[in-house]
């Protein structure tokens, strides 16, 4: 089990992937819906693990990761992005992300990443 | 090192081995020898010291038990002796000194006692005399008590006067000053005071015999007091006599004791000597077993002192033994050393001199020299030797051509491979190419690649090859192979490598990669190793269209039904659009219209058209009016740059629009056949295209969509009720010639009436009941028809409408009618009705009697009609259907049977009988409830509401469902419920905020499950039917939902915490 935080501005999908990280045996300690909330719940909670969305109002996910990352450098973020971001999937895995998942997110996809990432 | 050393050297290494050999192993092995000797002497020492020592013990034990008895024996005959000497000298002694003994006692006690008394009696008889002459009794008394008082006086005061005395004299002779005369006198109170003492301790005895013959004296007294003098004398003599008597009475018993005495002492003396054998015997005993203890002890330790000083000597013997073994072992040794060493040169010499040929010769051939030859003739293994090198190297020479020779064919065999493999590649009809991390592809790329790229490829950086325009993804590509060849560890090639493209469209054809990484190259030394990506192009353009061909088959087939089913429709349009291009557009276009209103008026037309086509499913028509479109919506946009000519030809295709839709008709033709256009109001279809077109939606369309399609074409199996019909017309024919009835041929009306043939088969057959009972009971007979006024021909039409849902058949005559009175009449005496009932009957129940089995109103029965069972079996057909029937009729004016029968569309789809899917979904809501949530559930009621009424609880949650059968699905539950079943499948406890956002996910998570599983409950279900994903409605307490279409099915459950309702709404039942 890991603490981990949702990073995405849909309510839905945050509902969706705690769903499927609780059932998974996950914690979901946090839950942020833009990149600036990602950056200052990271430094309150320091999760296991964060899963980030890249289109996101007020800061962008690159912007979030990139600040995560210069501040904690063993952050595990995982970015969820659509394969037509392969530039920006690209960029945040040159700021240290540890693995990315391409929309459309499965359960299954989803937690296997996690679970490999937290290995 | 030379040969020769070294072979001294391991000869003598060899002989060192042997003496540390032995030293190591033989001295201890001899050691171990000499000691298993001494075990064996030392055993055999103890037994024979055993055996020893028990002979010795032996002869000792018979000597000693010898020598035991005859000293016991000895002895007691010494003590015998020694006893019997003790007894005869005891027994003899006392005898004789035993009448010594008496006499001599008798002697003494009588001399003394003769004398004393004598001397008493004289004294005695001078003081009685004295006393008796001048004293009497009491003054003799008083003499005696005086005497003996004076005798105590006396005693006492010489006792107590003695010392005094003596001091006195003592005293007196000092006071005469003389010390010759002080001693003297000194010695002279000592032999005062020893008189004194003795002449006291005489006085005192005389004394004491004084009393004793006092009370004598004192009786005598008493006796001459009491008579006379003599009598006391006689006394004193009887006294005297008695004593005597006394003295020899005592000699005697001290005779008898001395005998008692004697023989006691024999038999001490006996019984002593007894007791001393015992005991010299008792002590002989234990002498002997002490000494025997010491024999024993004596020789225990003789032999260990024995086995010891043996041990020890062997001690001795063995070390100097192992000495010397060592000795001569390393004098061995040093022996062998010195002969090995002379023995090894003499070898090495013999050895070297081949040997040094052989090295020679070895240094010749590494350089390549296989001709020479060794010439060794030592008759020894060397020689042997010597031509085995030879050989060998003539088969090395060999072997150097061979491997020349094969290393040729090798690099032409490679040669090949290479060119094969090339060729295969080539082949394979996939483009293979690699490159390394520069990504320029490398020579060798198979010709595929050329066909894909249309151009030779060699050093083109991939990128640009399958991104030769989209400078974006270009360098996205480049940029992921940067990382994936300058990863640092293999687990970043799961995360690049994905992101690489994997399908391209190049020249028009998709091309899909596939993306294999490998090491090109490995340098030996450092391991470094040179890693290239291959590249597997496939062009999936094939494959894609044939995607797309399946994708279009379901839109012809979609097209198909559409048209089919809406035939009328669809010709109607086919008119209005041929009537578009052939006098419409020619109107517009030549009309008097501005530019802009021609272009609206036809984008106007053609729009309406791509919709209509696009209804069809038409889609190849529908596309080329869309392209059409297009164009003309651009023109419309840039307007005022065209005049009526510009325009004209700009749209010069819309002459052949014509030739838009034909595609897609030549399409309909060749399924539905040509005819299918030939005549507009009728459709011929032949049956087997039909089920052609059946199988083809079946595999090609959804669950779903076979639900809606599959019903829609099945209706085209539908046969026209006129063709089943017709045959009855030759039946009638025949049946009135054979009646000698005069009929019209039979009337059918039943236009555009189609109907399952399968179906009605039964029923249609059975109706030559209804046909024979017309002609035979109905029409009457040509006279009968004249007298009656009725048309000489009597007239039998058969007509079918359709009304609501129902086939309405009816068969009527215009005959004498039926007579329900006779049929009544009939009945009763048949039995078929008491006599009781028929008038409680109305007049068409009392019609209805034709139909019961038995009954037949002609009295007799004919080759066809009056068995009686004709019309039931009509009747019972009639049933199979659900139809029922109605006897209209109106004496001697006509009689009509009315046949209804329900018209449902089911036909052949699986027929769901709504019971089978709402019991397992009952069913398996408890079970689901029960087993996977832990919510005991009971079901209250299942039922059907007719009213239409869906009653809710708060929370609901509901579901469409589609496809066989379609509907909805509702679960609700009591808000108590709903919340502790969301509980129930929380794994951790829920914040009262996140419980309110979440309450209905509990029984949307639940329907879902239940829906599903009941589904599969019912065989070849899955399907045909899918489920939506669940909507909820929160907060819809008491509330009703109404449903104008569908059939609800309420079922109720009861659990602990609440109520919970699972409704079913199914339309197409």
């Amino acid at each position: 089990m890991a603490n981990i935080m949702i990073v995405d501005d849909s309510i839905i999908v945050r509902k969706n992937l705690n769903s499927i990280l609780s059932a998974a045996g996950h914690n979901v300690v946090a839950e942020a819906d833009n990149g600036e909330l990602a950056v200052q719940l990271f430094d309150k909670h320091k999760p296991d693990l964060t899963t980030m969305d890249i289109t996101m109002p007020r800061m962008n996910g690159i912007d979030a990761v990139r600040k995560i990352m210069n501040k904690y450098e063993t952050a595990k973020i995982i970015v969820i992005s659509g394969i037509d971001q392969k530039n920006l999937i690209l960029e945040a895995l040159e700021l240290g992300i540890i693995n990315y998942i391409l929309k459309p997110v499965s359960a299954n996809n989803l937690i296997e990443k996690i679970n490999k990432a937290l290995e | 090192m030379s040969f020769n050393k070294k072979i001294i050297l391991a000869v003598a290494g060899l002989i060192a081995v042997y003496v540390i050999i032995l030293y190591l192993v033989l001295i201890p092995f001899t050691a171990k020898l000499i000691g298993l000797n001494k075990d064996i002497a030392t055993g055999l020492l103890t037994e024979e010291l055993e055996r020893n020592f028990k002979t010795a013990l032996r002869i000792f034990g018979d000597i000693n038990s010898s020598t035991l008895s005859k000293a016991i024996e000895t002895n007691n005959k010494t003590l015998k002796e020694q006893s019997d000497k003790i007894a005869s000298f005891s027994k003899a002694t006392l005898e004789k000194n035993s009448s010594d003994f008496i006499a001599l006692g008798k002697k003494i006690l009588i001399n003394s006692e003769t004398k004393r008394i004598s001397d008493l009696t004289k004294n005695l008889t001078l003081q009685f005399q004295l006393y008796l002459s001048e004293l009497d009794y009491v003054n003799m008394n008083q003499a005696v008590k005086d005497l003996m008082n004076d005798s105590n006086i006396r005693y006492a005061a010489v006792y107590k006067n003695s010392d005094k005395k003596i001091f006195e004299a003592y005293n007196l002779g000092t006071g005469e000053g003389k010390n010759n005369e002080t001693n003297f006198k000194i010695i002279n109170a000592k032999g005062h005071y020893e008189f004194i003492k003795e002449s006291f301790l005489n006085h005192s005895v005389k004394l004491r015999e004084c009393v004793v013959n006092g009370e004598f004296i004192i009786e005598s007294a008493q006796s001459i007091k009491a008579g006379n003098k003599i009598l006391g004398l006689i006394n004193i003599g009887f006294s005297i006599q008695k004593m005597y008597s006394d003295i020899m009475e005592n000699s005697k018993k001290i005779s008898s004791d001395m005998e008692s005495l004697i023989s006691s002492f024999k038999k001490n003396a006996y019984n002593q000597n007894e007791l001393i054998m015992k005991q010299s015997g008792e002590q002989l005993k234990i002498n002997l077993n002490s000494q025997s203890e010491i024999i024993d002890d004596e020789i225990r330790r003789t032999k260990n002192k024995l086995i010891d000083s043996l041990s020890e000597v062997q001690k001795k013997q063995s070390k100097i033994l192992t000495k010397k073994i060592a000795v001569i072992i390393t004098l061995l040794g040093v022996l062998f050393l010195i002969i090995g060493i002379w023995f090894a040169v003499i070898l090495a010499k013999k050895f070297s001199k081949p040997v040094k040929q052989f090295v020679e010769r070895a240094n010749k051939l590494g350089k390549g020299d296989f001709d020479e030859r060794l010439n060794i003739k030592s008759g020894d293994e060397f020689e042997i030797l010597a031509d085995s090198f030879n050989a060998m190297s003539d088969e090395i020479k060999e072997s150097r051509n061979a491997l020349a020779e094969w290393n040729k064919s090798l690099e032409k065999s490679v040669r090949e491979k290479t060119a094969s493999i090339k060729n295969l590649l080539d082949n394979a009809g996939q483009g293979f190419l690699s490159f390394g991390n520069s990504l320029a592809v490398d020579k060798d790329y198979s010709i595929e690649c050329v066909k894909i790229f249309g151009k030779e490829i060699e050093n083109c950086r991939f990128p640009d090859l399958i991104y030769p325009d989209d400078t974006e993804n270009n360098s996205v590509t480049e940029k992921i192979f940067g990382k994936i060849f300058g990863r640092k560890n293999d687990k970043q090639l799961d995360l690049y490598l994905p992101l690489l493209p994997y399908e391209i469209t190049i020249n028009g054809s998709i091309i899909s990669i596939e993306y294999k990484l490998f090491v090109a190259y490995c340098e030996l030394e450092t391991g470094a190793q040179t890693e290239k990506v291959m590249a597997v192009l496939t062009d999936i353009t094939e494959r894609r269209n044939l995607e797309m061909q399946i994708e279009r088959e379901r839109t012809v087939l979609k097209m198909v039904v559409k048209t089919v089913v809406h035939y009328e429709d669809f010709v109607e349009i086919l008119k209005d659009y041929s009537l578009f291009y052939e006098e419409k557009i020619y109107v517009i276009l030549d009309g008097k219209y501005s530019v802009a209103e021609i272009v609206d008026e036809i984008y106007r037309e053609t729009h309406t058209f791509k919709g209509l086509f696009a209804q069809f499913e038409m889609s190849e028509s529908a596309m080329k009016i869309h392209l059409f479109e297009d164009k003309l919506s651009k023109i419309k946009n840039n307007i005022e740059k065209y005049d009526l000519v510009k325009l004209k030809n700009e749209i010069d295709e819309i002459r052949d629009i014509k030739k838009w839709i034909e595609k897609d008709l030549t399409v309909l033709a060749e399924i539905l056949g040509a005819d299918f256009f030939t005549d507009k109001n009728y459709i011929k279809i032949h049956k087997n295209k039909i089920i052609e077109i059946e199988n083809k939606i079946v595999s090609t369309c959804s669950a779903a969509e076979c639900g809606l399609f599959l019903p829609e074409i099945r209706k085209l199996r539908l046969k026209s009720l006129s063709e089943c019909l017709k045959i009855y017309a030759d039946t009638v024919e025949r049946i009135s010639e054979q009646y000698g009835k005069s009929v019209n041929p039979l009337v059918i009306e039943a236009d555009n009436i189609f109907i399952d043939a399968e179906k009605y088969a039964g029923f249609i057959k059975s109706l030559i009941h209804i046909f024979r009972n017309s002609i035979t009971h109905g029409i009457e007979s040509p006279e009968e028809r004249y007298g009656s006024n009725k048309p000489e021909y009597g007239t039998i039409i058969c007509s079918a409408v359709k009304k609501d849902d129902n086939l309405v058949i009816k068969i009527s005559d215009d005959g004498r009618g039926l007579d329900a009175n006779k049929i009544g009449k009939k009945a009763v005496e048949l039995g078929i009705i008491l006599p009781e009932q028929l008038l409680k009957m109305s007049q068409s129940e009392l019609l209805n009697i034709i139909f019961y089995n038995g009954f037949s109103s002609l009295s007799r029965a004919t080759e066809i009609a009056g068995r009686g069972v004709g019309l039931s079996s009509v009747k019972s057909e009639l049933e199979k259907i659900g139809g029922s029937v109605k006897i209209n009729s109106v004496k001697m004016e006509f009689s009509e049977f009315e046949f209804i029968i329900p018209e449902t569309l089911s036909f052949e789809i699986p027929a769901v009988d709504p019971e089978k899917f709402l019991n397992p979904l009952a069913e398996n809501t408890v079970k689901y409830f029960k087993e996977q949530i832990g919510v005991d559930l009971t079901i209250e009621k299942i039922e059907y509401d007719k009213n239409q009424n869906l009653p809710l609880y708060k929370i609901s949650v509901y579901t469409g469902i589609k496809g066989i059968l379609s509907g909805s699905l509702f679960l609700s539950a009591d808000g108590e419920l709903a919340e502790y079943i969301l509980k129930k499948m929380m794994i951790e406890k829920l914040s009262p905020a996140e419980e309110k956002i979440l309450i209905d996910k509990g029984l949307a998570e639940s329907l879902n499950v239940i829906a599903g599983a009941a589904i599969k409950h019912i065989e070849n279900f899955e399907n045909l039917i899918t489920i939506d994903s669940p909507v909820s409605v929160i907060g819809g307490d008491e509330n009703i939902l109404k449903f104008t279409d569908g059939k609800i099915f309420n079922c109720f459950f009861k659990a602990r915490k609440g109520r919970l309702s699972l409704n079913t709404v199914l339309r197409n039942i």
